[in-house]
């Protein structure tokens, strides 16, 4: 999506330089930004909404953003590269349902069957990555076609059928709801640890910069000498493989697998990825930010419900949230482009 | 320029549309042998409006949004804002027309929205009609709250463009789609505004200096793109007498796939009107033979998806093979080169 040739050259180098430092602070610190964004919708909810503040509620929130932050990450990543995943929703279904069908079949093998939606998830992005780096084709064609070939493929798999906790062994259960830090529920442990991972490996490793410099600038990196398609199939290959993960979580916090559950997902994902800071255009933003993104999310959906709003709100501060985030962060790129321009124009005088 | 050169200039510009042409008479026949009920005007006229009406429409606005270089993915739910607002209109005893005029204002007004928030921020489309999805899902539910609207709402004459037909047996959606096709050719290619959008799509910046308003194009691509959305609602209530906030959810994939059978890119610039409607017209008759040959639901859904990957693959593929071509000629070439190069050898020495 090519957007930021509209902008008129020149126009905002005038900047004042407070107005630059403002961008730059906002920038570097998009993640503490959203937190800071969290916080005050909960000092909001709280007073609003008496139940909100208790401690079972609060808890309730976070374990549902948890699953949410895996997958936000997981998109995240795919973000950074310049490109779209549309297709996590079906992906998680697929892996979901023939992973707990595997479980069910061969009880007897045990918790090393988590692996079974891992790989699914892991052969679906590749194969989206694949299309997206080699066949240097639209993103969104290719994961909106992959869309409705994993949903086919989950549904056709599961002919009708649905899988109920009581058909898997315990094990799965317990290791959703189970808590091997004593008050901190594995779900949390496993979020927090996969957020940090991926973020830490983005921030420090070189493939993590490589990520970065892909999306900030494809021919650049390209010239630069970088393997390009291979780090994008890579990005996809993560962020398959997460999403197996969270089909996982999902389908063991869930009452019954279906095949057509979770659809439109990918909506939320996405919305919580922008809302997390991380630019659609590529290149900036980090998947802390896209998991707090996440949380405010959750925190919206559950606090907009205790304040009894309706749908209809919900739905519409969903989206305001949304347009919102890219507009902020529209301008703050600019600002920075500007500050950017300006400090290049002032080295050339020198 | 002789015949031969310009049958081989002929083939190549137009090798996308001639190679989607020769797929739809291998389905046309396939679907004939399979089913001996597929032959018959009737049933084709009829399904095709079935499954293609409402996509057409809603696709011819979106190939001029994919022309300049933009995505508006809010089109469906702006399609079902007008819907349930028919059914309250209707209800209100409202004559046909004037719902019509103000419900097209209404949804051009919406991709007008839509259009200046990309433009005047300069945001990534995707992203937020991504988020107007919500707003315009909202809106619906506001409008047809969550039940919605059953046939009882509708006066007849509301269900007249989706359900009725014409000149005997061609369904007036249909027709109103042909037309639509027509008005787009001449549009795209035939005006200068066509030209403008292809200039947009392939290079912004050429354009915004060569003295274009470049934003009012790509405003102007939404707040078409957003009358046909009002249309196709028009058409939807019609053809299922029912409206519903959640309306219109799926068919996104199906528009998106005619756009990217059709040969557009989505960096803009590439495609023309011709490709669009043959592969609606493929699409409309693959989803016709397979439901003549009772193929269940969840196995059409990935049909579709797999026609979308095959219509991405294969152009790909084909570059690879030019230029493998290509390859192999610069191989056989050299030789003779060589040869010269050695004949011209011993001058220099």
């Amino acid at each position: 999506m090519s957007g930021t040739i509209l902008d008129q050259p020149g126009a905002s180098t005038t900047a004042r330089p407070t107005q630059r430092q403002w961008s730059v602070v906002v920038l570097k610190n998009r993640a503490l930004g959203v937190l800071l964004f969290e916080v005050l919708i909960i000092l909001v909810f709280s007073v609003a909404a008496d139940k909100f503040l208790s401690v079972s509620n609060l808890n309730t929130i976070f374990l549902n953003a948890c699953i949410m932050a895996i997958l936000a990450c997981a998109e995240g990543v795919v973000i950074i590269t310049r490109n779209y995943d549309v297709s996590v929703a079906s992906i998680l279904a697929l892996s979901a349902y023939v992973g707990f069908d595997v479980i069910r079949t061969f009880p007897e093998l045990g918790p090393l069957l988590i692996l079974v939606p891992l790989v699914i998830g892991l052969t679906c992005g590749l194969l989206n990555g694949l299309l997206v780096a080699y066949g240097r084709v639209s993103s969104i064609f290719v994961t909106l076609g992959g869309l409705s070939i994993y949903r086919g493929l989950a549904t056709l798999y599961a002919n009708g059928q649905q899988i109920e906790p009581k058909d898997v062994p315990p094990w799965v259960h317990d290791f959703v709801t189970g808590t091997l830090l004593p008050g901190i529920s594995n779900l949390a442990l496993i979020a927090v640890a996969v957020v940090a991972l991926v973020s830490v490996y983005l921030r420090y490793t070189r493939i993590g910069r490589q990520i970065y410099a892909i999306g900030s600038n494809p021919s650049a990196a390209t010239f630069y000498g970088l393997n390009v398609p291979r780090i994008i199939l890579g990005a996809y290959a993560l962020c398959g493989a997460l999403t197996g993960l969270s089909g996982f979580l999902f389908a063991a916090r869930s009452s019954y697998v279906v095949p057509w559950a979770w659809q439109g997902l990918e909506i939320s994902v996405i919305g919580a990825v922008v809302v997390g800071g991380v630019s659609v255009l590529g290149g900036s933003g980090n998947v802390v930010g896209a998991a707090f993104g996440a949380l405010v999310l959750a925190t919206l959906d559950n606090g907009l419900i205790l304040v009894q709003a309706n749908e209809v709100i919900r739905e519409l501060v969903y989206g305001l949230a949304i347009v919102g985030a890219c507009i902020l962060d529209a301008s703050v790129l600019r600002r920075v482009d500007a500050l950017l321009k300006s400090r290049k124009r002032r080295g050339a005088t020198r | 320029m002789s015949a031969a050169s310009r049958v081989r200039d002929f083939f190549s510009a137009y090798s996308w549309e001639i190679f989607l042409f020769a797929l739809l008479v291998v389905v046309v026949a396939a679907a004939s042998a399979l089913s001996p009920l597929y032959l018959n005007a009737f049933q084709i006229l009829y399904s095709l409006q079935q499954s293609m009406a409402i996509t057409g429409i809603l696709a011819v606005g979106f190939m001029l949004i994919i022309l300049v270089g933009e995505i508006d993915i809010s089109l469906p739910a702006i399609a079902a804002v007008a819907t349930v607002s028919f059914a309250h209109l209707s209800l209100m005893g409202v004559p046909v027309w004037a719902a019509a005029i103000l419900m097209c204002g209404f949804t051009t007004l919406a991709g007008l929205a839509n259009g200046l928030l990309v433009v005047t921020f300069s945001l990534p489309s995707m992203a937020v009609t991504l988020g107007m999805i919500a707003v315009y899902r909202a809106m619906a539910l506001w409008i047809g709250g969550p039940e919605g609207f059953g046939a009882d709402a509708f006066q007849p004459s509301y269900l007249w463009l989706g359900s009725e037909s014409v000149l005997g047996n061609i369904p007036v959606s249909l027709l109103l789609l042909a037309v639509l096709f027509v008005l787009a050719f001449l549009l795209v290619h035939r005006s200068v505004y066509g030209r403008l959008l292809y200039a947009t799509g392939n290079n912004r910046r050429a354009t915004r200096m060569s003295g274009h308003d470049v934003k009012a194009i790509i405003v102007s691509t939404y707040a078409i793109a957003g009358m046909l959305a009002g249309v196709a609602a028009l058409v939807f209530v019609g053809q299922y007498e029912s409206a519903r906030a959640d309306n219109l959810t799926e068919i996104l994939l199906f528009v998106v796939a005619c756009i990217a059978l059709g040969g557009f890119r989505i960096e803009g610039g590439k495609g023309n009107v011709i490709g669009l409607v043959l592969s609606i017209l493929l699409l409309g008759t693959i989803e016709n033979g397979m439901g003549l040959a009772n193929v269940n639901g969840p196995a059409q859904t990935l049909v579709i998806g797999l026609i979308l990957a095959v219509s991405i693959v294969l152009p790909v593929l084909l570059r690879k093979l030019a230029m493998l071509r290509a390859l192999a000629k610069r191989f056989t070439e050299p030789r003779q080169g060589g040869t010269r190069g050695a004949g011209g050898a011993p001058q220099i020495s």
